[in-house]
């Protein structure tokens, strides 16, 4: 097992309500004022080694945009650090390195409307002197080629594609600045179904070629499954489960990771084809005491209301932050990982 | 043998833009029997959404329906008077968009809104009315809902939104309900939550259900018919299990290998090639032509739909494959 | 902005007929008003050479020089037409130059408050709040009468109660592109924060201050009009179209009402006419529904 490439340590993200002057003086006459933090990531640690693919996987308000926001340099840690090859990632509010690149969800906001994109693709290389303008043109006419598009289109304006082409050219652009280390905040979401396995084509290739270490942040369980060695599960802001994609996906150590796969509708089923979670997810800034999981678990039980519990190893390269985790059953037949063999 | 309770044929909506007719239904045909759930498949830019729309007349301009009919309960709504429309819509044929804030108008308590839906169509008193709206957030499964119904929209998490569009949909017990991508914007575990209690109030109200989509895991998981559409018109139709295991067109064929959880982790997925055509200038007769591994001269002709009663597929060359081969 | 993107824009303006005709009102004021010297017999700043004894003559008067006068003259013997054109000439000039500096600078000051955010946001916009909160009319009032007259002192006027218009527009459309992905994409590059605000934020916040900076070249030509009218502005030697019209006041009741008038109503068209093209440019530029 290779050493931690990207290690994240201890990170902790808290997104204090920004009181305007109107908010406090209404605040002071008795208004409601949402004063409530909210405690976007705790307390979150977890390595990435060079050439691997980790999936960050889980719902809205788990925490995993804004993880990979701050994997990525874009945002500042409230606390803990990250360091990507024992160096730290950003300090002082800015961002240190280029090695870590990021391909955003909305293929339709996430390039600038008015350049074009092979500016768009070489705006990023040209500003930190990875290229050199005689050769601006070259270097982004093979870009383009190498994402599968036709290196004329450099002159066009975004507008001028559909969102899978869209996607191509933010990634192009990503590689471009010759990352070390890619962070995909679901990249194919937006997209068509069709499209949607033709970018992650393109994704297995170009890893594949480039020998890309990739973070892959989704909410989809089917995409996590094909293209992530290994998972992390997360729900309101913390780990619940880690470890490889198939043995977590065939055998689930934490009841969340568990109910999730149960509640993803499988092809060709019936009747029994998912099975729904019972409850609604909490709101971050008001999470469920001790383990935030136990209003909706099946397994909890008094330890779960007072004792948070540790992500702690249940056998080598599998952690899971349940008091029983041992006690988890394997998913229900008919679900998403059964037909996945043990490896 | 009862009659449908919806039935359409050869309908086509077409918008009228600048750059050109942009056919985004062209020739639809269907019907849909009382209580059944049909599911209308496709990806963006085949029509399914257009097609919701169309049946229930919402359609705007640019766009207007140009031919065909929708027969509902045995009456014709192409051409019925916007003030006959709005008395069978709401009543007969209700809809769920996917956003439930196209539904919900955020200055109005529930109760408000609820109330206003009932009367519409009804001369209700304000007891009467709160009564039949607390049973109907009941019936999809919202809790505590005499307290709930005074609340506002933005007081409620999405998934109880769109609980809540749902039984405004289900206040005059409708025909038929169509749901256009409801669950698309929801995380997986509230999704599961509405599909659950869809498949129950189907059931139980007997009310016919189109639901409009384009994750097929989704559909499979609640229809008992589905139609897959295609650059304005149904590709295949038939029921859910046997299209899904045996499909005959070859793009819902191309879709179905297309998902991820069809392939080997870590190995290509089989892609379709190209794009969606473009609905302005669409390709000479069969409009899956440039993307379809089995096209072949005679493609050229648009395929009518072959098959039997139970399922259909407009193609010259139908995949027809026995069990052991859709493995 | 690219050829076609124009050639496209262009052909939209061209369905709105009022926006057609009043675009090619402004483009006939414009070209009227630069060879100015060349289509009016008489140059209205020549006090030498007016004839003080064809004052007051009514429109279509034969004056001693032999031309007619269309308009008729004003109070000192001025042909009325020439003097209307070479005040439009004034208005304009005085209109582009005064929104030209306050867009620069209120734009500046707009889109480095939304990128900048916290506390520096907070001291630019409430400025720029304060500021607006005052009539401008009366901002530039008082400026004037402190400044004194002529151009330099009138645009200074005019730019300080114009600007924060265009400092709340640039601000609350960069506010609404910073939060875009586009521009996390940038600085997650990472890009400097310069390159972000100019190459990315500045032309993306373009459409609104165009439809800004056209309503306001109107409004400043009705501002300098106003100031003009109270004898503030520009001195009397050059006269504006705001000093004809003052001039004229006086002899509104006895009849002579065409100094007054014609000079209000070559205001009032021109004014109406870039409001009109405003709107329209306004009406496109608007993120459109469904067509």
């Amino acid at each position: 097992m290779s050493e931690a490439f990207l290690t994240v340590d201890r990170v902790s993200k808290r997104f204090a309500p920004h009181l305007t002057l109107g908010d406090r003086i209404a605040a002071r006459l008795g208004g409601a004022v949402e004063r409530r933090a909210v405690q976007a990531v705790s307390e979150v640690s977890l390595t990435i080694a060079r050439g691997e693919t980790l999936g960050l996987v889980g719902e809205s308000g788990c925490g995993k945009s804004t993880l990979g926001r701050v994997i990525a340099g874009i945002l500042m840690p409230s606390q803990g650090r990250v360091l990507l090859d024992g160096a730290p990632v950003a300090a002082r509010g800015r961002k240190l390195t280029t090695r870590i690149q990021t391909v955003f969800q909305d293929p339709f906001a996430s390039l600038d409307p008015r350049m074009r994109i092979g500016e768009t693709v070489l705006e990023g290389p040209l500003a930190h002197g990875f290229v050199k303008r005689h050769e601006a043109g070259k270097v982004a006419r093979a870009w383009l080629e190498t994402v599968g598009l036709d290196p004329d289109y450099v002159g066009r304006y975004p507008h001028q594609f559909s969102g899978g082409q869209r996607q191509r050219v933010a990634i192009a652009r990503a590689l471009a600045m010759k990352p070390d280390l890619l962070v995909c905040d679901e990249p194919v979401a937006s997209l068509d179904v069709s499209i949607q396995a033709q970018i992650i084509n393109l994704f297995l290739r170009l890893r594949r070629e480039l020998d890309l270490t990739m973070l892959f942040i989704s909410h989809d369980l089917g995409i996590v499954r094909h293209l992530c060695d290994r998972i992390a599960v997360m729900y309101l802001g913390r780990i619940v489960e880690t470890g490889p994609t198939a043995a977590v996906y065939a055998a689930p150590r934490h009841p969340y990771t568990k109910a999730l796969m149960e509640a993803v509708p499988k092809l060709e089923g019936g009747a029994a084809a998912f099975r729904p979670i019972a409850g609604e997810i909490p709101s971050p800034t008001d999470p469920p005491k001790a383990c935030a999981f136990h209003p909706r678990c099946p397994l909890a039980v008094e330890r779960c209301r007072i004792e948070p519990p540790e992500l702690r190893a249940i056998v080598p390269g599998r952690r899971s932050a349940c008091h029983r985790a041992e006690e988890v059953s394997p998913p229900l037949v008919g679900t998403l990982a059964a037909d996945l063999p043990l490896s | 043998m009862t009659a449908p309770v919806l039935e359409v044929s050869n309908l086509a909506t077409h918008f009228f833009t600048k750059a050109g007719v942009v056919r985004a239904v062209d020739g639809v045909s269907f019907s849909l029997a009382q209580g059944e759930v049909l599911g209308l498949v496709g990806e963006s830019g085949s029509g399914k959404s257009v097609t919701g729309f169309s049946l229930i007349g919402l359609v705007d301009p640019p766009g207007r329906i140009v031919s065909g009919s929708v027969r509902l309960e045995d009456r014709e709504l192409v051409g019925l008077p916007n003030d006959a429309l709005r008395r069978v819509r709401g009543r007969r044929i209700a809809m769920v968009f996917q956003d439930p804030m196209m539904t919900l108008n955020p200055v109005l308590t529930i109760a408000d809104q609820m109330r206003l839906a009932i009367t519409a169509h009804e001369p209700v008193s304000r007891g009467a009315a709160r009564a039949r709206s607390i049973a109907a957030l009941a019936t999809v499964g919202l809790p505590d809902p005499a307290r709930r119904l005074d609340a506002y929209p933005h007081q409620f998490s999405g998934g109880m939104r769109q609980r809540v569009a749902i039984a405004i949909a289900l206040l005059h017990r409708p025909a038929v309900i169509i749901a256009d991508e409801p669950t698309t914007a929801l995380d997986v575990s509230i999704q599961a939550q509405i599909l659950a209690e869809m498949r129950h109030l189907v059931s139980e109200l007997g009310t016919a259900l189109i639901w409009i989509s384009h994750d097929l895991a989704v559909v499979s998981a609640l229809s008992h018919r589905i139609a897959v559409m295609y650059a304005g018109r149904i590709v295949e139709e038939g029921p859910t299990a046997l299209v899904l295991a045996t499909p005959r067109h070859p793009y819902t064929r191309g879709l179905l290998d297309s998902l991820p959880s069809r392939a080997e982790p870590g190995r290509g997925l089989r892609q379709i090639p190209g794009q969606t055509p473009s609905l302005l200038s669409p390709p000479e007769g069969c409009p899956f032509r440039p993307r379809c591994p089995r096209a072949s001269a005679a493609c050229r002709v648009m395929p009518e739909p072959t098959g039997d009663t139970v399922r259909k597929a407009r193609c010259h060359h139908p995949l027809v494959l026995n069990p052991a081969e859709a493995a | 902005m690219n050829a076609e993107a124009l050639a496209a824009f262009w052909s939209e303006f061209r369905e709105s007929r009022i926006a057609v005709a009043a675009l090619a009102i402004i483009v006939g004021v414009v070209i009227a008003v630069i060879i100015a010297p060349l289509i009016t017999p008489q140059d209205p700043y020549d006090l030498a050479n007016l004839p003080l004894a064809d004052a007051r003559r009514p429109p279509g008067f034969v004056g001693q020089d032999g031309y007619t006068h269309l308009l008729g003259t004003d109070a000192q013997g001025r042909d009325l037409y020439s003097a209307i054109l070479y005040g439009l000439r004034i208005s304009l000039q005085m209109g582009l130059v005064a929104g030209a500096i306050a867009l620069a600078i209120g734009a500046t000051l707009g889109i480095v408050a939304a990128h900048a955010g916290g506390r520096v946001e907070a001291l630019i916009m409430r400025i720029v709040d304060l500021q607006l909160s005052f009539p401008a009319i009366l901002l530039a009032l008082v400026l004037a009468a402190l400044l004194g007259q002529g151009k330099a002192q009138l645009i200074t006027a005019l730019v300080a109660a114009q600007y924060a218009y265009f400092a709340r527009t640039a601000f609350g459309a960069a506010a609404a592109e910073r939060r875009k992905d586009y521009i996390e994409a940038a600085a997650a590059t990472p890009l400097s924060g310069a390159r972000i605000v100019f190459r990315h934020l500045l032309p993306n916040s373009l459409p609104p201050l165009i439809v800004v900076a056209t309503l306001q070249v109107a409004n400043a030509i009705s501002l300098e009009a106003t100031l003009s009218f109270l004898g503030l502005g520009l001195p009397p030697t050059e006269p504006s179209l705001g000093m004809l019209i003052a001039n004229g006041f006086q002899y509104m009741m006895s009849g002579r009402y065409w100094i007054s008038v014609y000079p209000g109503i070559a205001l009032i068209i021109i004014i109406v006419a870039i409001n009109l093209v405003g709107d329209q440019i306004r009406d496109q530029l608007n993120p459109r529904l469904r067509r």
